[in-house]
């Protein structure tokens, strides 16, 4: 079933349930109110047919018996009947041929007066003392006007109860039409979005209610798989591209060198040559292994405590062994006083690559200028501020940094392959950390290495 | 030590023109003026201060105190000023007293201000303060200037469809 059927259907239900207990109690209360009106009259008439059978008065029964003729008209069926207290029950339903309750009866000998209704038939009667004996006056009638009144309100009642059902109805299928139309709208441009079309999206409204969440939840969803595809797409082709260039470089110059016979000392140095771009390979082909490693091996890492200040000078270590002008400072002076901050849980190895990515990118893009490295902790995290004068990026160029083999415009001249900060983005997710990256253009960079602090409590209470 | 001036409309985005101060003097310390325009008679500095205490948002002081953090040996110090003048010769003097050297101003202007009593001051900055330096600035799209709730419960009463796709 469709939601717009389930909404009708349910606030359907929901009214007219409501509108028929509504209607049931005024029916009730109609039905309730007419025969105690009702008996009301015929107690009258039988106060009155005792005054004008028992009274002793022959004036006063005369007036009675007029006033009766003149106000008060005949009611249907009406009939008035006199017994002695000893008749039985039995006796006065043969009498009258109309089958008078039980209860009445017994009701009329004990209290004095009694009322009763039997199908159509209203009963009232009095027991009236005489001096010499009891008497019984039963009067019987049927309240024809009532039943035709009630029968007419059930009527209309009835008819009011399937009118309403109907505008309910169509009140309910437009308001759940109208509720649900930017749903279906939502649908049908979802249906339309193809990968040839996947820069489209929802409009959303400043509004935050759930259907314009919805629209935004799939704007997000279409974001990140325009990203990933992206992603793809430039991956496959600035990775055939970054393999194809040492084997172009490789091919041509065995090429040439199998041209005419050449001397050893040639031979020798396209050797070397082709050395030289097999190991460019090689590295290549090695860090693509690394960044597979990090998106499959998440649950096989082994994590031990790492503290920060020491992976630093460890990893400042290596840098000047590879390049010894580096020109690195670590900035003791905002380190934390409780050595504990300084420890993150994590993989040495991994976190050794991220920070040595950062590190040589920082000195490497800014032709070995000052490089400031300091640890900072607050109470929710643990970050490393890498501040460098590089050539920083591009503004618009920023978005893409974390894709794999991507290489802003301005960094071309520098050797690289566009994986440091890929990697050490994806190593950071690992760890439940994040990399923020700040950079102005010519002016320099400053990246910052984010984990959680796991020593909250302690440094909140210190 | 050099005294920087960088604008503010006090949103969170706005604290990365610090980083940008920190990247253009890499080599000596820093003190900061955050400043910006605000319409106002009152001139006393008490109740600037409290002003300004009232127009920043929490998250705004976290982030300041984060940026500080991240580059303390770097920022000495971080002024919130606002700069109640109307001529160009009161914007001089707001400089001078500040003692202001530089100034980094965004190339786009400053939008997000948290009320209509606030004003852009780059341009004046840029007409007057020494050395300046422009720098890209994007400020945040997403989050909807404020004190729009009475519009949108507007809207949620209009009988104008919710979401119009295009």
């Amino acid at each position: 079933m469709k939601i717009k059927n389930k909404i009708t259907f349910i606030f359907v239900i929901l009214v007219a349930s409501m509108q028929l207990v509504i209607f049931s109690i005024i029916y009730f209360f109609a039905v309730e109110y007419r025969t105690d009106e009702f008996f009301e009259k015929l107690k009258k008439r039988t106060l009155i047919a005792e005054q004008s059978n028992f009274e002793k008065d022959a004036l006063s029964v005369e007036i009675y018996e007029e006033l009766r003729r003149k106000h008060l008209q005949i009611l249907p069926d009406e009939k008035e009947f006199i017994f002695n207290i000893s008749t039985p029950l039995k006796d006065i339903r043969l009498k009258t041929q109309i089958n008078i309750p039980q209860k009445f009866y017994s009701d009329l000998i004990n209290k004095s007066y009694a009322e009763a209704k039997a199908g159509k038939s209203f009963f009232s009667g009095l027991k009236y003392k005489d001096q010499n004996s009891n008497y019984l006056i039963i009067l019987t009638a049927n309240d024809d006007d009532g039943i035709n009144e009630l029968s007419n309100l059930r009527t209309l009642l009835i008819f009011l109860f399937l009118l309403n059902i109907i505008v309910l109805l169509l009140l309910g299928r437009f308001f759940a039409k109208r509720a649900l139309d930017p749903l279906t709208k939502i649908i049908e441009k979802v249906n339309n979005i193809r990968v040839t079309n996947l820069h489209e999206r929802l409009q959303t409204t400043q509004n935050k209610d759930e259907l314009s969440q919805l629209a935004s939840t799939f704007n997000g969803m279409l974001d990140r798989l325009e990203t990933s595809f992206d992603i793809q797409s430039n991956f496959i082709n600035n990775a055939s591209h970054e393999l194809k260039n040492p084997l172009t470089a490789i091919l041509g110059q065995t090429e040439i060198a199998l041209l005419k016979e050449r001397s050893p000392q040639e031979y020798t140095k396209v050797l070397e040559g082709v050395e030289t771009e097999a190991l460019r390979l090689d590295a290549l082909i090695n860090s693509l292994l690394k960044f597979a490693q990090t998106e499959n091996d998440e649950k096989g890492l082994l994590i031990t405590p790492i503290r920060l200040d020491e992976l630093i000078l460890e990893v400042k270590g290596n840098i000047d062994l590879i390049n010894p002008d580096n020109n690195i400072e670590i900035d003791f002076n905002d380190f934390p006083e409780n050595p504990d901050l300084l420890v993150i849980e994590g993989n040495y190895g991994l976190i050794n690559i991220a920070l040595n990515n950062v590190l040589d990118n920082a000195s490497k893009f800014s032709d070995n200028k000052k490089v400031i490295v300091k640890i900072v902790t607050n109470t929710s995290a643990i970050k490393i501020v890498v501040t460098d004068q590089g050539v920083g990026i591009p503004t618009d160029e920023i978005k893409n940094i974390y894709q794999p083999f991507y290489r802003a415009a301005n960094v071309r001249n520098v050797k690289g392959y566009g994986f440091g900060l890929p990697l050490t983005y994806k190593i950071m997710k690992l760890h439940s950390g994040t990399i923020e990256v700040f950079s102005e253009h010519k002016v320099g960079t400053i990246v910052t290495l984010i984990f959680p602090n796991k020593h909250q409590n302690f440094s909140i209470s210190r | 030590m050099k005294t920087i001036l960088i604008p503010t409309d006090f949103s969170e985005k706005s604290l990365q023109l610090i980083k940008n101060a920190v990247l253009h003097f890499p080599e000596e310390s820093i003190q900061i003026v955050l400043a910006t325009g605000y319409q106002t008679s009152i001139l006393n500095w008490s109740t600037k201060s409290k002003l300004v205490s009232i127009i920043a948002d929490k998250k705004f002081y976290k982030l300041l105190s984060d940026i500080k953090l991240e580059h303390g040996s770097k920022i000495s110090n971080v002024n919130i000023d606002l700069y109640t003048g109307k001529t160009n010769e009161a914007f001089k003097a707001f400089l001078e007293s500040n003692n202001i050297e530089d100034a980094i101003i965004p190339k786009n202007k400053l939008i997000q201000f948290p009320n209509n009593k606030c004003f852009d001051i780059c341009d004046l900055i840029h007409s007057f303060s020494p050395n300046v330096s422009s720098v890209d600035y994007e400020s945040d799209e997403n989050s909807p200037p404020k004190r729009s709730k009475l519009f949108s419960l507007k809207n949620q009463f209009s009988l104008k469809k919710l979401i119009i796709i295009n």
